[in-house]
């Protein structure tokens, strides 16, 4: 995993769980990796990841079972809480973007209509 | 300090094995050159060659023994591979300790093999009338024999010790510099020079020297040989131990390893 | 918090060559330090103070409330940069040599790490690869139960592999309740791996504070400030 300088790691990491949960490839109730085990696959420090999960935990998007490990929730309420969040964030970034090449809202809509339809 | 022993013994196997089976190559080919001799002239000189090589064995011994404890301490002074050992948690005192006492140890046996060989070619060499038996050699003469070892092994010991001290002293003061081997002679010479002033002054504290101890005792021999010994040991013991004092404080204390 | 290393004016000094120029420094229990700058800017002579192999010349030095000597020296675990493995040994004696010396090494510990490390146990080690050495080496001093870790370059002049197991090795041995400290240029390496940084000039401390922090702060990463601090690629 490659990181960038304007981001705290442990976000970059959590948003990367995030879209993992988003996408499918994390189940709800399924286990993650450890501390260490993550530490150890994205070669980042241990109170790095350790941070992650207690930030994640904190957003109730995991839980932590003593002495088993740390799980994905199983609330499907606060998935699409994430989901929406996250399309939120990613909307708001888009449209940053636009409004910044002198774009008006309703300029934006007919080009992103003009891209599905492939004219762009 | 036995795991510290056995760790010098660990290095040191294989040296020996090669000092052993290269002492015992030597002996069959020196024992060949001896056999070839026509017998008759054989049978005449054979005490002077005997001599000579009793003499030759232990110059030899003893300096290829002096030189294995000075680079006992050396190479790991002077070495990166030195760090493994000196990493770890024992006090400078025990570090040097512990090479002393497998030094002194391995003395023992190059002593014991010495008398072993010496003893055998004495049996093989025939040496006639003055036949080498154990059981000749009358007590006091042991006690000589024994204490010119035990002095020989000191000396060499308390001489190691005035080296190892010059490399502890070069290492304290110095870090990497040049001429590393003439600064280190340099000081090696003046704790020479105080070492022969202190012996001096001493000397004069007390009001008498070696000599004099020699001479009022010379009605016998052997005697005058042992007091001669006796005060002997117990310099150099002396000033081993104070080399050692040193050596070790630096090295616990002082020294940039 | 709890400093496991306290120091206080450090100064170290070689005849008149000054080596550390007072140095100011505090490390804490469960972090990852990284102690950074060329060549000749005084992190080796930092870490062998700390190892006690060196003494300073003046200044305060505290490691886990005692003075150093060889008693702190039982609790630090320090890597040095040298192939410092008698070239003699085979790999098992070398295990066994650090079961002797130190109470708290764990050979059992050591034994898989090896095999991770791919060492054969019956090899000489002056018959060892570079590379091969570097992970003996690391294998030998993280196999220590420490309080403090020291890790001389641990990663220069390595294969790509080698360094990859190296890291692996250091993440996954790190114990919340020591502290670790690593030596580098070779910064981009580990920046993620680093809870704070050193920056070391001359002997004298330059920079230091949280990684993460510094990398916000400049919107740069690790190796950029690196080169931007030391004025050269």
């Amino acid at each position: 995993m490659d990181f960038t300088n304007d981001t705290p790691i442990y976000i970059q990491i959590m948003d990367k769980i995030k879209s993992d949960i988003i996408t499918g490839k994390l189940k709800k109730g399924d286990k993650l990796m450890s501390t260490r085990e993550l530490a150890v696959a994205l070669k980042v420090n241990p109170n790095t990841v350790q941070r992650v999960f207690k930030e994640l935990e904190s957003e109730e998007i995991c839980f932590t079972k003593r002495g088993m490990g740390t799980f994905v929730t199983e609330d499907d309420q606060t998935l699409a809480l994430l989901k929406t969040q996250i399309a939120k964030e990613k909307i708001a970034q888009f449209v940053e973007g636009m409004k910044s090449l002198n774009m008006g809202f309703e300029e934006i809509i007919n080009k992103l209509k003009a891209y599905e339809e492939g004219k762009l | 300090m036995l795991k510290l022993i056995k760790f010098e013994f660990l290095r040191k196997r294989m040296t020996f094995l090669v000092a052993i089976a290269v002492t015992a190559l030597a002996q069959i080919y020196a024992l060949y050159q001896y056999f070839k001799i026509d017998e008759s002239v054989r049978t005449v000189i054979n005490g002077d060659i005997f001599g000579i090589f009793v003499g030759v064995v232990a110059l030899g011994f003893g300096l290829l023994y002096l030189i294995d404890v000075i680079l006992l301490y050396r190479n790991d002074l002077f070495k990166q591979e030195g760090y493994m050992l000196f990493m770890t948690p024992h006090n400078g005192y025990k570090l040097l300790g512990a090479k002393l006492l497998f030094a002194l140890l391995e003395g023992v046996c190059i002593a014991a093999t010495y008398l072993l060989i010496i003893f055998l070619n004495a049996k093989i060499m025939h040496m006639g009338p003055i036949n080498f038996s154990l059981s000749d050699i009358k007590p006091n003469e042991w006690q000589v024999i024994i204490k010119v070892l035990s002095i020989s092994i000191l000396g060499i010991l308390e001489f190691a010790l005035t080296v190892y001290l010059s490399f502890a002293l070069f290492k304290s003061l110095f870090n990497n510099t040049r001429f590393k081997g003439l600064i280190t002679f340099g000081i090696f010479i003046v704790i020479n020079i105080l070492k022969t002033k202190l012996v001096e002054v001493i000397g004069s504290l007390l009001g008498k020297t070696f000599e004099t101890v020699n001479i009022s005792s010379a009605n016998m021999m052997l005697e005058s040989v042992n007091a001669a010994l006796n005060y002997g040991i117990v310099a150099t013991l002396v000033s081993a131990v104070l080399l050692f004092a040193a050596t070790g404080y630096l090295l616990e204390n002082r020294i940039n390893l | 918090m709890n400093y496991l290393i306290n120091c206080i004016n450090l100064q170290k000094n070689y005849m008149s060559k000054k080596a550390l120029i007072d140095i100011n420094l505090k490390f804490q229990e469960g972090k990852i330090y990284g102690l950074l700058g060329p060549n000749g800017s005084g992190k080796t002579t930092l870490m062998k103070i700390f190892a006690d192999l060196h003494k300073q010349t003046s200044g305060e030095l505290v490691i886990c409330d005692e003075k150093p000597s060889h008693k702190t020296r039982a609790y630090v675990a320090y890597m040095p940069t040298e192939n410092f493995i008698y070239g003699w040994m085979k790999v098992k004696e070398s295990l066994g040599f650090y079961a002797d010396m130190y109470a708290d090494f764990d050979k059992e510990k050591a034994i898989e790490l090896l095999k991770f490390m791919e060492i054969d146990m019956n090899q000489k080690v002056s018959s060892l690869s570079t590379g091969q050495r570097a992970r003996l080496k690391i294998t030998l001093t993280i196999s220590r139960k420490a309080k403090i870790y020291m890790l001389d370059e641990p990663l220069n002049g390595l294969d790509p592999i080698s360094r990859s197991k190296i890291k692996e090795c250091i993440i996954d041995q790190f114990d919340a309740e020591g502290v670790m400290i690593i030596s580098t240029h070779l910064v981009n390496e580990i920046e993620q791996i680093l809870d704070e940084v050193v920056f070391l000039d001359h002997g004298e401390v330059i920079l230091a504070g949280e990684t993460e922090k510094m990398r916000l702060e400049k919107g740069k990463s690790l190796e950029e400030i690196y080169k931007e601090v030391y004025g050269h690629a």
